[in-house]
């Protein structure tokens, strides 16, 4: 069931709210003109502002009601109609880019953040919560990828890391453990940065800007898709870009033929559901320890939703038991990308935790790992919880044992 | 007017309302509540619908931080004449959670369990409570609430009790009016009492009510056994039938009649319930469910009376129109890979038995005597709670699969609440398909074939003029032919707006006149 509405119980945060907003200003039921369809309704937008697009309804409403693609696209229909998308769309929309340039100097990019001027602007222009921490930038993984001796065959099958903004920006760690995880299984791993594939430009609205940045994302792996026989598969470490590419790529009207687009997202996976779905076909097959305590998962939204929990439970439970994996059944965070900053909706996204997340953080105990797939997960569980979450592919990489 | 909910101080849409001297009253409103008070078009739209086929504007929506101040927000409508609805989880599915009033929501901030008392097997809760998260939060008590409509996650305990739900298992269970012992309501006057059992002796409130119910129900008492429906299911009308019972049992003493039971399915239109003390059941030693598939509807439902001899404690029926829609939902699609096929041909209706037994061999055993009934279909037989869930999650997706239909004609609901007793479904569902046919659709079926409910949602586009007129003479035909076969229109969804208008056929004018006096003993000022 839609995580806002377990949380506050209001018909304004609910499936059904939404679907009837929608439905509302379509058919010209809201506004001053009857009959016409309210677009860049200001009402309308606070409302599926609400919505924290985390495509639980997508699969589990029975009436096949998707209201983060609605929602998407009554927001472009708005830009459109405004002539040009609001100030914090445009600012997250541009985020990926500006990460790009910011971790060229994430010392002094972070010292920036921190000021109290830089805060106040946020809230004042983009609506940043002053109460949110902001995650702190690093020398990127794009900076700490090289070195100088690949130790792996040459004749080895390539897996492509797309390392998307978040991992290469503020958790570079995430993508070294899957290097190490995936060169243990024998794997060439090569790293591709791709921004954030569209994920925040959807998610505000800004479809037709999302459309031409995937076409080029499109471009620039089609060699890889076309020329490169050795590449047996894709990862991506963030679940919301995963789900970009396997869920949204495919319903927007990108002039790249479906087909392909298919093609490309049958190819991605995240790392460890990679290394679950080819257990068979590795090159190699590492050991590795069990940890002493349980492994609690949290589940992505996009990832429960699109491809069940088990695409980061299934590796752990075969790695260290069925027994060993806690996983329970709860839905999105509350954080869901940039909606858990934003001002209006702190309050909304710290009630959404404490049903969903809270509960599931504090099944693990001392000596028990606590891992999420989502960058904004792992995020929200610190800012709720004060406790450090791992990607499931940490989990992994720590338990490898090197030989 | 500007009021902070979660976090944003909105008000959605320009405010407006359209009430006389309601300029006045809503300043005092606001006031008055210390929850949100939403007047704004976006808002009173969205409280403009619930799961039924109507859309009505509410004169504005209040949701209250507490039950108390519910009753606050009641009293201060009252005194401003302005009329009330109380609502919950808006699942009702003819139109009950809709009115030109103001909609007071409980279901936000209204949700506690006030006290359980394991030993006494009662708990006393909040209406805005739903069945799942009662049940859920009580689990270690080894009880349970047992009335499940299929919307038990949505649902609240209020609406149930407005609506005297049932669910699955009211075969063994019966409705919701069987497990409330008592109800705290707040009357449209704004004046408070408690009815439960011995609340006439107490309370002058509930005395003064009491008296004057037994008056009317005395008075029609013949009316009442002859024209009230015998089906274990049951929901048109005022509860009189229970409160005759009431009477009878206790030799024409009015002060041991508890009003609890006639304040359940009377719709938000006699009280608000601000509270209610529940009968809890204990959870049963074991549970298994039997799928049965059919290539036949006619055949599934001729199981019907034989399966029913084996003492479950639910039978349900679902049509192919829904199996062919939950194929193409992607959460509801592995739910039916796990269906059996029938022997015959393509599927065309299942039938889920479950038995709850004190032991696991009791439940193996009815399993395997149902399977027997059916040598030539393939039966699937589940015992393990992860299974049983699963094979239930279809059953419980049915009606809000039906809106993924594609095309302009939608299976509506108006006279999906039909009750009939169990051996004659057969009957009334071949005549039923014939009145259907007749008026050029078609029909989707599904049911709680335990206690002869059918909720059959006929196909059809509101838009059509020709449509609407259809939807009418459906619905009047199918109260007849209910009525006809020792049924009635309203199983346990309720009459609402749907058959609210058809309760004078059925019951007549002098029961109706009842009706009516009942209102008013209860809300004085009502026409």
């Amino acid at each position: 069931m839609c995580p806002a509405y377990q949380a506050t119980r209001d018909e304004r945060t609910s499936t059904r709210g939404w679907g009837n907003t929608l439905r509302l200003a379509i058919t010209g039921q809201l506004g001053g003109a009857p009959g016409s369809p309210a677009w860049a309704d200001p009402d309308v937008e606070r409302a599926l502002g609400l919505c924290l697009s985390c495509k639980a309804c997508k699969s589990e409403c029975p009436s096949n009601v998707d209201i983060a693609k609605l929602k998407a696209e009554y927001l472009a229909q708005s830009h459109a109609a405004r002539g040009q998308a609001t100030q914090a769309a445009r600012f997250y929309a541009g985020f990926d880019d500006a990460l790009l340039w910011a971790t060229r100097m994430p010392k002094l990019a972070n010292r920036v953040a921190e000021l109290a001027i830089t805060r106040r602007l946020l809230h004042r222009f983009v609506g940043l919560d002053p109460r949110r921490s902001l995650p702190k930038l690093t020398k990127p993984l794009r900076r700490r990828w090289a070195r100088r001796t690949d130790p792996i065959d040459p004749t080895s099958p390539t897996v492509v890391l797309l390392a998307d903004a978040f991992t290469d920006a503020f958790e570079p760690q995430v993508g070294l453990a899957t290097r190490r995880v995936l060169e243990a299984f024998g794997y060439h791993v090569e790293l591709l940065h791709c921004g954030d594939l569209g994920r925040a430009k959807i998610s505000v609205g800004m479809l037709g800007e999302a459309i031409e940045e995937i076409e080029v994302w499109l471009e620039r792996f089609r060699p890889f898709l076309d020329h490169r026989p050795d590449v047996v598969g894709f990862v991506v470490c963030e679940p919301s870009c995963l789900s970009a590419i396997r869920d949204d790529w495919l319903e927007l009207r990108v002039r790249t033929s479906l087909e392909r687009r298919r093609r490309f997202a049958d190819a991605c996976f995240l790392p460890e559901q990679f290394i679950e779905r080819h257990w068979d076909e590795h090159p190699r097959r590492p050991s590795f320890r069990v940890p002493k305590g349980r492994v609690v998962l949290h589940g992505h939204c996009h990832q429960r939703a699109l491809w069940g929990v088990g695409s980061s439970g299934n590796l752990l439970a075969r790695l260290f038991g069925r027994e060993r994996l806690v996983a329970p059944e709860t839905g999105c965070c509350g954080m869901a990308g940039s909606y858990g900053y934003d001002a209006d909706k702190y309050d909304l996204s710290m009630r959404v935790a404490a049903r969903n997340l809270v509960p599931t953080v504090e099944l693990a105990g001392e000596g028990d790992l606590l891992a999420a797939a989502g960058t904004s997960c792992r995020h929200q569980i610190f800012d709720t919880t004060g406790r450090h979450a791992l990607h499931p592919i940490e989990v992994v990489a720590n338990a490898l044992i090197e030989g | 007017m500007e009021r902070r909910m979660n976090g944003v101080q909105v008000q959605l849409g320009t405010p407006s309302v359209a009430a006389p001297d309601a300029e006045r009253a809503l300043r005092d409103l606001i006031n008055a509540v210390e929850g949100d008070v939403r007047v704004g078009e976006l808002d009173r739209k969205l409280y403009a619908t619930d799961a039924s086929i109507y859309q009505v504007e509410p004169l504005a929506v209040v949701v209250p931080a507490s039950v108390e101040d519910a009753a606050r927000a009641l009293e201060c409508c009252a005194s401003h004449g302005l009329p009330v609805l109380p609502r919950g989880g808006g699942t009702s599915l003819a139109g009950q959670g809709v009115n030109r009033a103001v909609v007071i929501d409980l279901s936000a901030n209204c949700d506690a369990i006030v006290s359980l008392d394991t030993a006494a097997r009662r708990c006393r809760v909040e209406p805005g409570l739903t069945p799942d998260d009662l049940n859920r939060r009580i689990r270690r008590s080894g009880l349970f609430f047992a009335p499940d409509p299929s919307t038990v996650r949505q649902a609240n305990i209020g609406g149930c009790i407005g609506n005297n739900a049932a669910g699955a298992r009211s075969v063994k269970y019966g409705r919701t009016s069987d497990h409330v012992l008592g109800v705290d309501v707040c009357l449209p006057d704004g004046r408070r009492c408690r009815l439960d059992a011995g609340a006439a002796e107490r309370d002058p409130v509930a005395r003064e009510l009491t008296s004057a119910v037994a008056d009317v129900v005395r008075r029609h008492a013949t009316l009442i056994r002859e024209r009230f429906p015998r089906t274990l299911r049951r929901s048109a009308g005022y509860q009189l039938d229970v409160v005759l019972d009431q009477l009878e049992s206790h030799a024409g003493d009015e002060r041991l009649v508890n009003l609890a039971p006639l304040i359940c399915g009377s719709e938000g239109t006699l009280a608000m319930v601000l509270g209610a003390e529940l009968n809890l059941v204990p959870e049963p030693g074991a549970r298994g469910l039997a799928v049965i598939a059919f290539d036949d509807l006619d055949r599934a439902i001729a199981a019907v009376p034989g399966l029913l001899r084996l003492g479950p404690s639910a039978v349900e029926l679902l049509d192919d129109l829904i199996v062919d829609l939950a194929k193409h939902n992607p959460e509801q699609r592995r739910h039916v890979e796990l269906l059996p096929a029938p022997a015959g041909g393509p599927l065309r209706a299942i039938l889920y038995v479950e038995f709850e037994e004190p032991t696991e061999h009791a439940v193996d055993d009815k399993l395997e005597r149902t399977r027997a009934l059916f040598p030539r279909t393939d039966s699937a037989l589940y015992r393990s709670p992860a299974e049983m869930q699963s094979a239930w999650a279809l059953r419980r997706a049915g009606e809000p699969l039906l809106h993924g239909v594609e095309g302009a004609r939608k299976p509506l609901g108006f006279v999906e609440d039909n009750a009939v007793p169990p051996e004659r479904l057969g009957e009334f569902v071949r005549a039923f398909r014939d009145i259907v046919h007749q008026e050029g659709t078609i029909a989707s079926f599904y049911a709680h074939a335990s206690v002869g409910v059918l909720h059959v949602r006929p196909l059809l586009d509101l838009r059509d003029a020709g449509d609407e007129g259809r939807m009418h003479r459906i619905a009047e035909r199918a109260e007849e032919l209910a009525r006809s076969l020792g049924g009635v229109m309203s199983g346990e969804h309720g009459d609402g707006r749907a058959r609210g208008p058809l309760l004078e056929r059925y019951f007549g004018p002098e029961l109706m006149g009842a009706f009516r006096e009942i209102k008013r003993i209860f809300d004085p000022r009502a026409g």
